[in-house]
């Protein structure tokens, strides 16, 4: 949805069991971590340890998502990807916590199916 | 600190499949046969041997190079498998991360994951975010249809752990399933009994018999789901 200058996102907070969504516009020149950081206030999560995925699950780097641009190659979001294409077409966004691993754990035979 | 498998074979259709893995000289050969709708995948090529230097805090990085190794043993990609150092370079380069990130030991997970299959392989990949690990169960008919399309590991991020996941045993008609969880913070040498006896490349059943649960239920999971090439 472009118009005016503006591109929107329907953005959805996933850990939330009732899925709250918020529409955001913002201007198409804005960079995509604009979106990422915009949407993570209004949801009141850190944007630090927060990202987005569109509806099919595809994940988008904000900072490769640069730009927006009207009459982008990606339809209907606007957004423009510079290189490798990362982006699947669509408004509709979602926000998910990022993970963060590393610790140990054994994991030992017990655990074996058999 | 890191070894490469020579070869992994796979049969990705049949009922019946076979889970071969070369680990340097040795083989670790699982015949998986006694689920009748079984769905494993995926020759799995990179048994990691966790050098002290990534000891607490590499585990996701290392399935990150599993499944790097998968794609290099399936000609989908030539790139040599990164160092955690260049994992966190690439990450660096692509502006996720500041310079000081190289060389610390910093976690990362699923998302960053995606960032480096996409920035070094041209790999995309899809995330599968669940609030709970008890939501984990109801996800298997959907990561069967994945290893079934896409045969690739999974990488699975939540609590404070990393898992490759290599195949999923799913039971139509009960619900029941089961995982088969490469497990990142194997120690020790390249011996296939002792990865196989020990646990670290097996069968992981939700709940197991003694009633523990696999996945935290306190925890959000994401599983990173790379998509095969569609072009030649």
């Amino acid at each position: 949805m472009a118009s005016g200058g503006k591109v929107s996102f329907k953005v959805t907070l996933t850990s939330d069991p009732k899925l709250p969504f918020k529409v955001f516009s913002v201007p198409e020149a804005a960079p995509f971590t604009a979106v990422l950081k915009f949407a993570a206030e209004e949801f009141k999560v850190p944007p630090q340890t927060s990202a987005i995925i569109t509806n099919d699950g595809v994940g988008i780097n904000p900072q490769q998502s640069a730009e927006f641009k009207g009459g982008a190659s990606i339809a209907v979001v606007g957004l423009k990807c510079q290189g490798n294409v990362f982006l699947k077409h669509g408004s509709e966004l979602r926000l998910i916590p990022r993970d963060r691993v590393g610790a140990s754990r054994m994991v030992g035979a017990a655990s074996l199916l058999e | 600190d890191l070894t490469t498998f020579s070869r992994c074979v796979s049969n990705l259709r049949s009922l019946r499949c076979q889970l071969i893995v070369e680990a340097l000289s040795c083989i670790v050969h699982l015949a998986l046969v006694k689920h009748k709708n079984l769905k494993i995948m995926s020759a799995l090529s990179w048994m990691l041997k966790w050098s002290t230097f990534s000891l607490g805090w590499g585990c996701a990085y290392r399935s990150l190079q599993t499944i790097i190794s998968w794609f290099r043993l399936q000609h989908y990609a030539s790139v040599d498998v990164p160092s955690h150092r260049e994992i966190q370079q690439a990450l660096v380069d692509i502006g996720d991360k500041d310079p000081s990130f190289v060389g610390s030991r910093e976690w990362i997970g699923a998302i960053e994951l995606s960032f480096v299959l996409d920035k070094l392989l041209g790999v995309s990949c899809k995330v599968l975010n669940v609030r709970s690990g008890a939501e984990l169960p109801e996800k298997c008919r959907e990561l069967a249809l994945h290893f079934e399309s896409q045969g690739t590991p999974i990488m699975i991020g939540g609590g404070v752990l990393a898992y490759t996941l290599l195949g999923v045993d799913y039971n139509e008609a009960s619900g029941d399933c089961a995982f088969l969880i490469l497990d990142p913070h194997y120690t020790g040498n390249d011996e296939h009994k002792k990865i196989v006896n020990g646990g670290w490349c097996g069968w992981k059943k939700a709940v197991d018999s003694k009633g523990k649960n696999f996945f935290l239920h306190d925890k959000f999971y994401n599983l990173l789901l790379p998509q095969r090439p569609s072009m030649v």
